[in-house]
């Protein structure tokens, strides 16, 4: 006879944009079903939004998130820039593109080390963290700050960067660039890692496709979509770099691809910072006339996208925000069912929601009884055993 | 690049047909359309399926007399953004849902439902998104009747 079990994963986080709760159906060790709940931190910033000026909105739109604070921020502000018709100068798109760069590498650092401690790889959490602290030295040096950056205003740049933090940031580059190349070539060469990963949580390109997934959860699916190449805005066009794409849409791919990626953002920074032009870092922006305008800006998740309307007042009249797990969520339904439970913290992780939140999960309750089976701890624990037991494998053999 | 933009556009107005009014363009890479209600859910299909577009999101807003949805779509091989606009009335806040043929489009009505009280027409799960279970019947937080002291 199947026993089916209820597990509740959630409900909340409260520091981040998304709190989830996830209820999984297990029958066995196997998901059979899931459902997602959540908003249990809505904080309104769609309704804050609209009753501030145009230039206190980004401070606002910058706290959706706190590892995306410079792509929120952007994608606003380009729809502003939108409605208005106004020529960002030179500089400032550079400036834009070096913040939101950096944002990328510390994000996807942070997802690597938090997804080596889920399968049980705490060196990985280690060093992952080690050098995302470099990363975060720099934007503090070009923005004043390790997160919340406060950097893009409609119009421009607010902090501009003197030749000193140029070279600051060149060297906190060079500190990090070395790890990295480590990190993909163990990431790529470890047996357990692609025993453990290779497989797991598989998102197809027609799932990916068919639920409007975005980022890298995207790429690794083989669908080459990414808003720098597609839709260029800052100076995405003018340096040289490579959409990261994979085909197989397993975790393992999504880690590739986010790897992969930071060495893309350091050949970007690399560019931008050596070619940085002279001149001004913000335009003037006097009054924005009524209209409608779209930004999207590729956050380190996948796209981000506010649709900004104005009636010519002094702000919007409607702001709406689609951050990129809005989208990405939902294919856990498509990669979950069918794996077993040892595999679904991985999975879930592998999208790079915002973590905290599944950090919450609760209890493992058997649905009859209502008797605790698991914690969040030991889910993580299961996790991290399946790469032992791969590990011991392979050690055998 | 493969398809050129002003190609890309004709055949979306080919692909749309005569349902689709009020064309516009403030941008070369933004187009605007509205669609009456009934038309809304054939328009997201050919959208999606005809045309190969991906759904982005949607913005619902509280125009007056009217409350109006603005589904947002992309076309990535050339940075294109559709921005398909339908309306209904505050007195009859009913339209057809697009979810059962597109797909993502699933939590963005259920949450224009909490915030707005649009009622999507034959979606499949019409559970509250946003909102508590408490919170009370027929408060629609971005209705511009509803004070908030944000």
């Amino acid at each position: 006879m199947t026993h089916r079990t209820l597990i509740p994963i959630g409900p909340y986080h409260p520091l981040q944009e998304e709190s989830e709760f996830f209820q999984l159906y297990v029958e066995g060790e196997t998901v059979v079903d899931m459902d997602v709940r959540l908003s249990y931190n809505h904080r309104g910033i769609e309704g804050i939004a609209m009753r501030r000026t145009w230039d206190q909105v980004p401070y606002a739109v910058e706290r959706v998130c706190g590892i995306c604070s410079g792509s929120h921020p952007l994608a606003y502000v380009q729809a502003v820039e939108e409605i208005a018709g106004v020529k960002v100068p030179e500089r400032a798109l550079y400036l834009r593109t070096i913040v939101n760069e950096l944002e990328r590498i510390h994000s996807h650092l942070l997802w690597f080390g938090l997804a080596g401690h889920f399968i049980g790889y705490n060196t990985v959490f280690m060093w992952a963290w080690r050098y995302r602290e470099p990363c975060l030295d720099a934007l503090e040096v070009v923005s004043g700050s390790r997160i919340n950056y406060a950097n893009h205003t409609v119009g421009g740049s607010r902090l501009d960067i003197t030749p000193e933090k140029i070279k600051y940031v060149h060297e906190r580059l060079d500190e990090i660039e070395r790890p990295l190349d480590m990190f993909i070539s163990t990431a790529l060469g470890d047996p357990v890692l692609s025993l453990r990963l290779k497989g797991v949580g598989v998102l197809t390109e027609k799932d990916a496709r068919r639920l409007g997934a975005v980022g890298p959860t995207a790429r690794a699916s083989g669908v080459p979509i990414d808003v720098r190449r597609d839709d260029p805005y800052a100076v995405y066009d003018r340096v040289d770099w490579n959409v990261v794409t994979r085909s197989n849409g397993d975790v393992f791919d999504k880690v590739v691809v986010r790897l992969l990626e930071t060495k893309e953002s350091i050949k970007m920074l690399r560019q931008a910072l050596s070619e940085l032009p002279e001149g001004p870092i913000r335009a003037d922006v006097k009054e924005v006339p009524p209209g409608e305008g779209c930004g999207h800006v590729e956050a380190p998740r996948g796209e981000t996208f506010h649709f900004v309307k104005s009636n010519g007042g002094p702000g919007p009249e409607r702001h709406k925000i689609r951050a990129p797990s809005y989208v990405n969520v939902p294919t856990f339904k498509a990669t979950c069912i069918g794996q077993p439970l040892a595999d679904v913290t991985i999975t879930l992780a592998a999208i790079d929601p915002c973590y905290s939140c599944t950090e919450r999960m609760l209890v493992v309750k058997d649905a009859g009884s209502g008797k605790r089976l698991m914690g969040f701890n030991d889910l993580v624990r299961l996790s991290q055993q399946k790469t032992e037991q791969v590990r011991q494998c392979v050690a055998r053999s | 690049m493969a398809e050129a933009l002003d190609g890309v556009i004709q055949r979306l107005q080919e692909v749309a047909g005569s349902a689709a009014l009020k064309w516009e363009r403030p941008r070369p890479n933004r187009v605007y359309f509205a669609v009456p209600k009934q038309n809304a859910r054939e328009m997201g299909r050919r959208l999606v399926e005809d045309f190969g577009a991906r759904f982005a999101t949607a913005t619902g807003t509280d125009i007056g007399e009217e409350l109006e949805v603005i589904y947002h779509f992309e076309y990535d091989a050339v940075g294109l953004v559709i921005n398909m606009r339908v309306r209904t009335p505050k007195g009859d806040p009913v339209m057809p849902s697009l979810t059962p043929v597109v797909p993502p489009a699933d939590w963005i009505e259920r949450e224009m439902n909490d915030l707005l009280g649009i009622v999507f027409e034959g979606h499949p799960d019409p559970r509250r998104l946003i909102l508590a279970d408490d919170w009370p019947q027929g408060v629609y937080p971005l209705r511009k009747e509803q004070r908030n002291d944000a």
